[in-house]
This record gives structure tokens, sequence and C-alpha cells, in this order.
């Protein structure tokens, strides 16, 4: 096993936990200095990680915002001047609230970049190989990172944004390209579109390595991925308000999802209690950065639902601990039907069994006072007969797996939204003042 | 020279990497070339991780204002 930074990826375990604190301390004295947002909520003179954690109050996104707020567009949390600023980053403001702002120097830069390296050396990319980054290249943060960190290993990367996806196909099997980073919905979207052109990718291109971020997915996504590209799908995950990737995914162990801990200091809460939870209990990750020091984040409450065990279960050799099955849902992502808990991931898991699905989009809607899940799904152009059997076998596996049975809608092929980023597949219509137990 | 341990510096690498970022500090802080300040600027951010990333302690935090023009 080789490692990108052998020293901080190995460190035992007490020497890891010291050198957190050691750092953590840093890290907020410079914030609590050099920051009116974090100078008034981070005490001097903290003692140990138990101190902070009891004494430095959990971080909400409202009150990131509260504080951009007080004198747009960065307010008080900036710990730099921001003309000293290198990059402007922002979120996509998709959940209707204004974005989060974030500026960061050339050094946050690097270490940013740095943690995309340790994801994808870990994924097996070595330098001479080729990469492409399948993202717009715009305001939102993204797969910046990746393209950097592929440059700064010794790869040749091809950055496609304004490509379509034709054209990133083409390049996939022109100059065999073995590195890929999107996000799981566009894999699919390369997926179906390869189709139409008639290639195989897992024949005609090269890819060995898909770093898919940025949305949660089913084994069943990643399976179907992996066996259309003929690669190895691997999971990281990084935040514009933390500014680098916080977990990737091992190839020792599928699924188990290693904490960059040489640059964050997490917590497991329990979301009810707000006390730390065990190894193997699902919490709400709250984390805290070690290294960033344009806008720094101290005990953010980041609604990422996740399971925490500890590094000795991977057998990769790392001392960093892993989050079982990376972030399983957002806290705010369950829904109630009916009294069955039901979350984006379990539907996808159900749709994406049917052969044939190429897009889909869930709808929960009351009709005469009961819940109801409408779906409606591009399954290319199926005869009558063909479109009838793969309705009904979609209905009745939601049945059996979720225990509702939904109205299935097929719709002509195309007609639903495809996107490069954050899909969002699952909308709750219900009326949001009628409690769903 | 020590002998190296796979995936770890020796004693000497270390000393080296500080030395090498204390030259580029000092160099940052008094080049008024501005195309050589910027490269020094860039390698001064580089160093800066890999100290870190190897626990050998570096003035982390050393101009949180905006530095001065090239």
């Amino acid at each position: 096993m080789s490692y990108w930074n052998t020293k901080a990826e190995t460190m035992p375990r007490p020497e890891l936990e010291a050198w957190q604190w050691r750092r953590l301390r840093r890290a907020a004295e410079h914030a609590r200095h050099h920051s009116p947002f974090w100078a008034d909520r981070i005490p001097g003179g903290l003692s140990s990680p138990a101190e902070f954690t009891a004494r430095v109050p959990l971080l909400h996104k409202a009150d990131l915002l509260a504080a951009q707020a007080v004198s747009p567009p960065y307010g008080t949390w900036p710990s730099i001047d921001p003309a000293a600023g290198a990059r402007h980053h922002q979120t996509s403001g998709t959940s209707g609230n204004p974005p989060v702002r974030s500026i960061d120097t050339a050094r946050d830069w690097v270490w940013s970049t740095d943690t995309f390296c340790t994801a994808l050396y870990a994924n097996g990319v070595r330098s001479g190989q080729r990469g492409m980054v399948c993202f717009g290249y715009g305001l939102f943060a993204g797969f910046w990172g990746m393209h950097y960190a592929l440059e700064r290993m010794g790869c040749t990367v091809f950055p496609s944004a304004g490509l379509d996806s034709r054209s990133r196909i083409g390049l996939l099997t022109e100059y065999r390209i073995e590195v890929v980073g999107l996000t799981p919905s566009y894999a699919l979207r390369l997926m179906e579109v390869a189709r139409e052109e008639g290639v195989d990718l897992a024949r005609e291109a090269n890819v060995e390595v898909i770093l898919a971020g940025a949305e949660p997915r089913s084994d069943r996504t990643t399976a179907a991925i992996e066996e259309a590209f003929g690669a190895r799908v691997f999971n990281a995950a990084g935040t514009t308000e933390y500014g680098g990737v916080f977990m990737f995914e091992c190839p020792a162990r599928r699924n188990a999802c290693h904490v960059v801990e040489s640059s964050c200091y997490d917590e497991v809460l329990d979301p009810d209690t707000g006390r730390a939870v065990p190894y193997g209990a699902q919490g709400v990750r709250v984390t805290s950065g070690l290294s960033r020091e344009g806008v720094q984040l101290f005990r953010h409450w980041t609604e990422d639902v996740v399971v925490r065990r500890p590094h000795h279960e991977c057998g990769c050799g790392r001392s960093w601990d892993f989050y079982d099955g990376g972030i399983l849902r957002r806290v705010d992502d369950m829904r109630k039907i009916r009294g069955a808990s039901v979350t984006p991931v379990m539907v996808e898991d159900v749709v994406r069994a049917v052969p044939g699905v190429a897009e889909f989009q869930a709808s929960i809607r009351t009709v005469r006072g009961l819940d109801t899940v409408h779906l409606r799904v591009d399954a290319g152009e199926p005869d009558g007969e063909g479109g009838r059997r793969l309705a009904r076998e979609l209905a009745d596996r939601f049945k059996r797996a979720i225990g509702i049975r939904p109205e299935v809608e097929l719709v002509p092929p195309g007609s639903l939204p495809r996107t490069e980023w954050k899909a969002t597949r699952l909308h709750d219509e219900r009326d949001p003042r009628t409690p769903h137990p | 020279m020590t002998n190296a341990t796979p995936g770890l510096l020796t004693p000497e690498q270390e000393g080296d990497l500080v030395a090498a970022y204390r030259a580029v500090r000092r160099l940052a802080e008094g080049c008024e070339v501005p195309a050589v300040r910027a490269a020094v600027l860039a390698a001064e951010a580089e160093l800066r991780l890999a100290l870190d990333g190897q626990d050998l302690d570096c003035d982390y935090y050393v101009r949180p204002g905006r530095p001065p023009a090239p």
C-alpha cells in the first residue's frame, strides 16, 4: 500500500489526535484574532478538544448567511482582508437561500488541491495518466480542485467545460482517458448518450477510475456506472463552506470513506440530544477545519447523516477513521409517506434496478387526503406492451421495497431534465403545513 | 545521508525543507521584482503545505492581511 502522504495518513492515532488539537487551537486563534464573526464565538484560552466542543457553539448555515448579510458580500466571516483572496466561490443557492460565498488565499488553494490529491492517489491515480473533469468550471467550487490535483500529480488534464456529452465521449475514446470526475447523474447521462451513439464505453474507452461526487447515490447506480464504463467508481466529498475534500472512498473496503483527519476535526452528534454518538451509530457530521485561512469553519452542523467507524476496520493501513457508506443522507432528506421513511437514495435504488430506465422524477403528493407517489419515467421508446410491463415491474418493486404502490407515468424520451450537477429527483409537493407522521 | 524509510522524509530532508521555506519567506518579504516575488509567493504556499503535512511547525498564518503589491 502506498499513500499520497504516508506521515499524515498513517500517523498513530494518539499522535494524530495530538496533532489535530495543535492545529485546531492554532486555527481557532487565527480566527478569533482576525474574524469579527469568530471573535464573538470562540473564547480564548481553550485547553483541550473537550473544552473546544463544550464552549464553541454549533455553526449553522443560517449563522453564516447572517454574518454575510452584515456587510455583503463576505460580511464578518473572513479571517483575512478579502482583497488578499485569490479565488471567490459560492454555493449554488438552489435551496432558495442566498449563496454562501467563500474567499480563499492562494495558500488555501494549495491545501484544497492537496486534499483532492490524497483522494485521487488513494483511488489509484498516478503520474502520466490522463484525466477529464466533466464540470462547468464556474462559481461553484465543485471539481475545480480535481483539475488542479490532476495537474499537481503529473497527469494530463482535459478540461471539458462547455463540451456536450457527445464531444466528451469522443475525448474519452480518442485519447484513452483513464480518470474521470463527474456526478453520478452525469455519468448516467454519458451512458445514455453513448448508447444512442452506439459507443460501448467499457470496450472503446479506457476509463479506469471514476471519481463520482456531489450527490448521494445508491449501490445499484454505482454498479450500473461501473459496468457501463468498465471502471471502478469511487466516492469523495467536499463543500464550499469547508473548502476541500473531507472524505474519500478507500479501495481496500467498498463504501469506506476515510475522513481526511489531517485537515478536519469531525464530531458525529445525535441530532436530537446534540451528544456525540459512539462508533457505528448514525449521527450528524459536525466539522471544524484545520487548514484554511481565508474563511474558516468551526463546529459546522453539516446536516450530513453519517456512521463513523474506527480506522482499523479498514485494511488499508490509514489511521483515519471512515464513514461507512459516505454521506448516507441529509437530515432533511427523509420523508415520511404513510408512516414509511423514504430517502432519495432508497427511491433511486428501486428505480435503477429496472432495466431500461434512463431518467426519472418522483413526486410525493396528497390525493384525496392520501399520500401518494408519482413516478415519471423516461425509458426510451418501449412498445405498448413493453411499456406496460416496465411500469408494472417498477410499481411492484417500489411496493415491495418501500411499502407504497406508486403511480407510474412513462414520458417521452429526453423530456426529463438531465444535469451535470446535483440532480434532485425526489420532490415533496405536499402542503408543508400538514404533518406527515 | 540517513537511510530513507519509504514514504517518509529523512532528517536531512526535513532540514532542507525547513531551510527552503525560510529562504523563500525571506525572499517574499524583501523581493521587489514582481515576476520573482510572484514565483516566490507561489513557492512559499507550496512549501508551507509540505511542512504542515509533515507535522513540521511553520509560521502557518503569517500574513492575514493583504500582501504588499509586488
